[in-house]
């Protein structure tokens, strides 16, 4: 085994990050909050050195290779993805708080404190096979992401956001910390790997073997284990939160909840599922009860996006219509983990990438016309069409790809997806997922038909140059990635391989 | 496998009934006096003033997460301490890992993160507990003016060049 200190490189990035965080925080006492943008530029340095770090970390490894460091982090390609992924989302969030016309330019450093915490949070979580660890990524994250969401002090509904997500947030880490504790009582050990091919100490048997012996106790477990991630990535049922915080928080924190944060609940879900029921040496077991893991997750599925996509269709506010979408979208995903198999488990990633590009397009567009209206309301879009066209086409191609049309990136990721779950045997779910995506047609267009079809609004703001022109590279890679998705798809498939699922493993 | 806990079940029900035993028995034998007095809560041998569904002060609670950052760093030094002489000796439990100074920087850092904290709500102007007797808001050091209060001689003098008697009375009729 290496010394720590040998073993220190390999949480390099980490580091970085919770340097630069502290460095953000001293930096703005010093300045005595003069010119909290300094912060801002302190931050995106800090995340291209990160990011840099995490490059050379995803060239070191080789494929499907892991690395532990102070047993408990687990460095692996998959986790190296959503580590880049977060940090490319943060980036943009920051660039979104810096562009942000209703934040104060002075005294904010809190603020990328606060959102370089949220990350040093997700890099824990996502690079774990250790329960504990996970937790505490988790926990780390979710206190950030509370003081963020409430972070305009003086405005109700900032305070009502913050207020909400903490109770349930609360709530739900308290249901997933007693089904760990469950989890732990059946296997006696909280490492993953272990947990699910069984051989801790006295306890030979894995859980997966378990659920066919006695299916109630590792059900229940499993059920309040997945509640705490649901929660986070706002599944149905646990998603009464989501509406109201995406609404009462500042939009780059919106943008950051929907984006990053959701993400990171994806890929502590895809570990524990891969881990628990896909990995070598536990498909002869899984085989009697795969199925019902799957099909539960596949109901899941379905309810949330429909749910997510008929609630959207009532919406007067883009903000609350983006929150309903991105419930909707985070029942997209779950198909693919539904499908339980490798392909599938790829297929999620990807579009959770595809996720990344329209999503944070939607969200700069929102951001844009907040600035430039000073309102969030879908009926205050008259004309943004002939007044902002260089924004306005770019939000049309991220609705173009949140509806799942060619030549989009979303296109690509919803065909994977149905094609997995097509072969996995849940052609009743894709025949579910198709209605929603026509279904959310409308009210997706319902946006880009006020921006184009009436007349102009009288009194407006003039335009942020450095917003339209990224918003416009974000609508070209949206269309760039749609069209040559090849490398994307490779990093995908890097995920299902690095987690130790066999590429021939299927549910059926 | 199931009666593995069987041993917490019995600890649980031995403390229901314990708890509930005594206050019957409690009840049974204890004597009934009632006097008005022992009627009131308790408050350290102090008569008790009004209610405590009152507004604390918000400050409060800022102090209280202070306190918890000194609370985390105790929790967490005291072991840290204890093996730290064996860890840098390299002897007992962690004989091998060779960890010494890397044990005692980790620490360090610990500490220097916990007192940015510190530093962070002493420079925001949350240590300071006396506010400013005129103003309504709290405002941080920097933006508080020096106020002179008024001489005893010189309120009297006010007082005196107002009219006497009117505005006795009300004085009166406000202490009341």
């Amino acid at each position: 085994m290496d010394t720590y200190l040998e073993q220190l490189p390999l949480i390099a990035p980490e580091l970085i990050l919770t340097a630069v965080a502290l460095a953000a925080l001293v930096w703005d006492l010093l300045k005595k909050g003069r010119d909290s943008n300094q912060v801002g530029y302190l931050t995106l340095g800090g995340l291209a050195v990160a990011g840099w770090s995490l490059m050379g970390q995803w060239s070191m490894l080789e494929e499907g290779g892991a690395r532990t460091a102070f047993g408990m982090v687990t460095i692996d390609r998959f986790g190296t993805f959503f580590k880049l992924f977060t940090v490319g989302s943060l980036a943009v969030v920051t660039l979104f708080v810096l562009a942000d016309r209703r934040e104060r330019k002075h005294g904010i450093g809190e603020y990328y404190f606060l959102l370089l915490g949220a990350a040093i949070g997700i890099f824990f979580m996502v690079s774990t096979n250790n329960l504990l660890l996970l937790m505490l990524g988790l926990e780390l994250l979710s206190l950030a992401s509370y003081s963020l969401a409430g972070f305009h002090k003086g405005s109700r509904r900032s305070a009502e956001a913050a207020l909400k997500y903490i109770v349930f947030g609360g709530l739900s880490a308290g249901v997933m910390l007693y089904g760990i504790s469950l989890l732990y009582g059946l296997t006696g050990t909280i490492d993953l790997n272990l947990m699910g091919r069984g051989g801790a100490d006295g306890y030979p048997v894995g859980l997966a073997a378990q659920f066919a012996t006695s299916p109630v106790p590792v059900g229940v477990a499993f059920v309040l284990v997945l509640a705490g991630f649901a929660y986070k990535v706002s599944v149905v049922p646990f998603h009464f939160w989501t509406p109201d915080v995406y609404e009462g928080a500042p939009t780059p924190v919106t943008t950051f909840l929907a984006v990053a944060s959701k993400a990171a609940g994806f890929a502590v879900l895809l570990r524990f599922v891969g881990a628990l029921f896909l990995v070598d040496g536990v498909q002869d077991v899984v085989a009697a009860y795969g199925d019902k893991v799957g099909l539960l997750l596949a109901i899941l599925a379905a309810v949330t996006m429909t749910l997510g996509n008929l609630s959207a269709l009532r919406q007067s506010s883009l903000k609350r219509l983006l929150a309903f979408s991105s419930i909707a979208h985070a029942g997209y995903v779950l198909m693919g983990i539904a499908a339980m198999s490798a392909a599938g488990f790829s297929a999620s990633i990807f579009y959770l990438a595809a996720y990344y590009f329209m999503n944070l397009g939607a969200f700069g567009f929102l951001l844009h016309f907040e600035g430039v209206t000073g309102s969030e309301k879908i009926d205050s879009l008259k004309g943004m069409g002939w007044r902002h066209p260089l924004v306005a086409w770019s939000m049309v191609i991220f609705l173009v790809s949140l509806t799942g049309l060619p030549p989009t990136v979303g296109f690509y990721g919803k065909l994977l997806l149905f094609y997995e779950c097509v072969d996995s045997g849940l052609t009743w779910l894709v025949v579910i997922a198709a209605l929603n995506s026509v279904v959310s047609l409308f009210y997706y267009f319902r946006v880009a038909k006020v921006m184009f079809l009436t007349d102009p609004l009288e009194r407006e703001r003039s335009s942020q140059p450095y917003l339209t022109g990224f918003l416009a590279v974000l609508g070209v890679l949206t269309v760039v990635t749609g069209l040559f998705n090849g490398p994307l798809q490779d990093w995908s498939d890097q995920g299902p391989v690095s987690l130790g699922i066999p590429a021939e493993v299927s549910g059926d | 496998m199931y009666f593995d806990y069987l041993n917490a079940l019995v600890f649980a029900a031995v403390g229901l009934v314990f708890v509930f035993a005594n206050m019957i028995i409690a009840s049974i034998i204890r004597p009934r006096r009632s006097v008005d007095e022992g009627l009131e809560t308790y408050e350290c041998g102090e008569e008790t003033i009004g209610d405590a569904w009152i507004q604390f002060d918000i400050r409060y609670y800022t102090v209280a997460l202070v306190y918890v950052i000194f609370a985390v760093e105790i929790a967490f030094l005291f072991p840290w301490a204890l093996v730290l002489q064996d860890v840098m000796a390299d002897r007992g439990a962690a004989a091998g890992t060779g960890i010494g100074a890397f044990a005692l920087v980790e620490g360090v850092i610990f500490i220097v993160i916990l007192f940015l904290g510190l530093a962070y709500v002493w420079a925001k102007g949350d240590l300071d507990w006396v506010l400013h007797w005129e103003a309504p808001h709290y405002q941080p050091p920097a933006a508080r003016k020096k106020v002179v209060l008024p001489k005893v001689t010189e309120i009297e003098e006010a007082l005196a060049e107002a009219e006497p008697e009117g505005s006795e009375d009300e004085d009166e009729g406000e202490a009341a």
